[in-house]
């Protein structure tokens, strides 16, 4: 091993920078010292690498390259393009190439070029939005016209921006750029893949958002999709990027309840669940951003709201129900406005969002989402318990049932408020939480007697539904026989 | 705080530059060229391709301009492209395999076919070197350029390139010696 002092002056040595006597010095120790030989071999060996012949430039270099300059396009002063050297300063890193030379990875620095085929991929668009979000507001137009204007610099490459749309003071956008916010956003992976989406772009430079990037509430949503990694992934996702690009989504992500969905931690919180992650990125969930009436269910601010929910998201992703997410019943769900209406309703949500209701489902959640009744009945905790019943829960799944419960004459019975006070009474609820009841409301006989216009008649009787709320009566219910003979419709 | 070139500081000439004078470029090119070449030339082995890639690496430069971070020294960013331009080229020429060499050695008493081999492990060592100590090389050896003018170049003080060569110099010797390129 080579002591530090003598390993300085085999440098000094390579360098010509010897002081008196340290030639003898140095005599010494290579001629005593094996690490020292091996030490002034290599040094010798880079030396004579460095100085190779040749190393000076033609005489009319300077001349070439001037020519070349002289004949090239002027570089202009540009505030895009500093914000995109910034970008490229940020990015670089990220960007590198493993160059390998002898079997281990070298980590180096990609070239210019492609680095910026990168940095130029990512569009001026992009470049706005990030300064707008850090700056959570647009700056109106400065008069004296000192300040840059994001305007100015979006007609460069997109007309459809003036400078009467936004502006930003150059001083704050290049403090931004300059912050570690920036830089961060920048490496990140994520955030550089939902920027570098081109459909991403488009969406923020559709017409309508220039003036939406003047709210502080938007640029907080956006801001958080960029700074999160999971949201980032979801919005850079290329299945999604086309739903951004939709006038509906791009108006919803507008809207300020929609806003502060997305700014609610909620939704952070739900979005960086592992089954939602999972469902978003194995592509299991990815067929519902194809999916019309999904993209319409997410422009309702209150679907967001749902979705916000931890449990609710539970509730759709995860185990057998990520295979239905595709399913037709996902599809009539959605797009069900009694669904939707239901999901504004703050006690369903809270419903939706008990673990028990959530282990209830285990079945098919989404078909008996469809049911108004079903949806109704979320609202009270004791049927929500009742949910817990095997055979209820395949009561709600099945098709003929729904199907029955959606007919006119249901619909009016269970939206009555006759019928909504059957439902939150305790003793029916305790009465459906009995799986004999239970048993008797799946049983296709039961079913025959919701499809049955009549059945569905009574059950709008002021007298059937004061029935439904008297002790008896629900007692009544608990008996197979008289649940057997209210299927047969021999009330 | 900017490097004086023709009597005229960098940003003043960088700023004729981006008001269209672009004779404002010259000196700049006249300073460092001869730095830049010698790096590419030494990095590539191959004076065409490395007067290529300088006269390329200028004319990036200026086009790009306005990109430059004026809190930055001039030549720490165009040296900056130029590397990766060289890095490029070594890529480009063959992704996996060892750089070529097509100058002789200056050193005739050394075999001519060991010297080649010596000079790729030394550049292959330097491509593992981490960045900070590789440019101090590059620039020590390869440019050939005083301390004072790598620290103003890298924007580092002079204390800071003696230890970074001091370091990358015992790493490059332990890669060599090690066999390990």
């Amino acid at each position: 091993m080579l002591e530090r002092d003598d390993f300085e002056l085999l440098q000094r040595q390579q360098d010509g920078e010897l002081l008196p006597g340290e030639s003898k010095r140095v005599e010494a120790l290579l001629s005593t010292n094996a690490d020292a030989r091996s030490a002034a071999a290599a040094l010798k060996a880079l030396r004579e690498t460095a100085v190779s012949e040749h190393g000076e430039p033609p005489a009319d270099a300077v001349a070439r390259i001037m020519a070349m300059v002289q004949s090239a396009p002027s570089p202009r002063r540009s505030w895009l393009a500093e914000a995109r050297n910034t970008i490229a300063r940020a990015t670089g890193f990220m960007i590198g190439t493993s160059y390998s030379v002898t079997g281990h990875g070298s980590r180096v620095e990609e070239s210019m070029s492609s680095r910026s085929k990168i940095v130029w991929g990512i569009s001026t668009a992009a470049v706005l939005i990030l300064v707008a979000l850090y700056l959570g507001g647009i700056v109106p137009p400065a008069p004296d016209g000192a300040d840059a204007t994001i305007g100015a610099a979006k007609r460069y490459q997109a007309p459809q921006l003036t400078a009467k749309d936004v502006a930003v003071k150059e001083s704050e956008a290049q403090a931004f750029m300059q912050s570690e916010t920036f830089d961060r956003l920048l490496k990140d992976p994520n955030a550089r893949k939902m920027l570098g989406n081109s459909q991403f772009r488009e969406f923020l430079a559709t017409a309508g958002l220039n003036r939406e990037l003047a709210s502080r509430e938007f640029s907080t949503a956006l801001q958080k999709i960029a700074s999160d990694a999971n949201l980032a992934r979801i919005f850079g996702d290329q299945d999604l990027a086309p739903a951004l690009a939709r006038p509906d989504i791009a108006s919803a992500l507008a809207l300020t309840d929609m806003q502060a969905a997305l700014a609610d931690d909620a939704v952070a919180l739900a979005f960086s669940q592992s089954a939602v992650r999972g469902g978003f990125a194995d592509g299991k969930a990815r067929g519902l951003f194809a999916n019309d009436n999904f993209l319409a269910a997410l422009s309702k601010p209150d679907v967001v709201k749902a979705l916000g929910s931890r449990e609710f998201i539970d509730a759709l992703f995860q185990g057998d129900r990520q295979a239905s997410l595709n399913s037709a019943a996902l599809d009539r769900a959605f797009h069900d406005k009694s669904l939707q209406l239901a999901l504004e309703d703050a006690e369903v949500r809270a419903a939706l969002a008990d673990r028990d209701i959530q282990g209830a489902f285990t079945r098919d959640l989404l078909t008996a989402l469809e049911s108004s009744a079903f949806q109704g009945a979320l609202k009270n905790q004791a049927v929500a318990g009742a949910l817990m019943s095997v055979e209820l829960q395949d009561a709600f799944a099945d098709h003929a049932l729904l199907v029955a419960m959606q007919a006119a004459a249901a619909k009016g019975a269970f939206s009555s408020a006759e019928m909504k006070a059957v439902l939150s009474n305790a003793l029916f609820s305790t009465a459906l939480a009995d799986s004999d009841v239970a048993l008797a409301v799946s049983s296709g006989l039961m079913r025959d007697a919701f499809a049955s216009q009549n059945f569905t008649a009574a059950m709008q009787s002021p007298a059937m539904l004061a029935a439904l709320t008297q002790t008896g009566f629900t007692a009544a219910l608990q008996q197979p026989a008289f649940a057997t003979a209210l299927g047969r419709g021999e009330n | 705080m900017y490097l004086q070139v023709g009597g005229e500081d960098e940003d003043g000439l960088i700023t004729r530059c981006l008001s269209g004078d672009s004779s404002a470029f010259e000196p700049l090119v006249e300073r460092y060229h001869r730095p830049l070449f010698r790096v590419a030339v030494r990095m590539l082995g191959s004076r065409e391709e490395a007067q290529d890639v300088t006269q390329t690496v200028f004319l990036k430069a200026y086009q790009a301009l306005a990109t430059c971070d004026r809190q930055r020294r001039f030549f720490s960013w165009i040296y900056r492209i130029l590397l990766n331009e060289c890095l490029n080229t070594l890529r480009a020429r063959r992704p996996t395999q060892v750089i070529e060499d097509t100058m002789p050695s200056r050193s005739p008493a050394t075999d001519p076919v060991e010297a080649v081999e010596t000079r790729q492990r030394v550049r292959k060592a330097l491509l593992i070197l981490p960045e900070a100590q590789r440019d101090v090389i590059l620039l020590r050896h390869f440019a050939e350029m005083r301390y004072e003018q790598i620290a103003a170049a890298l924007g580092v003080p002079e204390k800071t390139v003696k230890s970074r060569l001091f370091s990358a110099r015992q790493r490059l010797c332990e890669l060599l010696t090690a066999e390990k390129v």
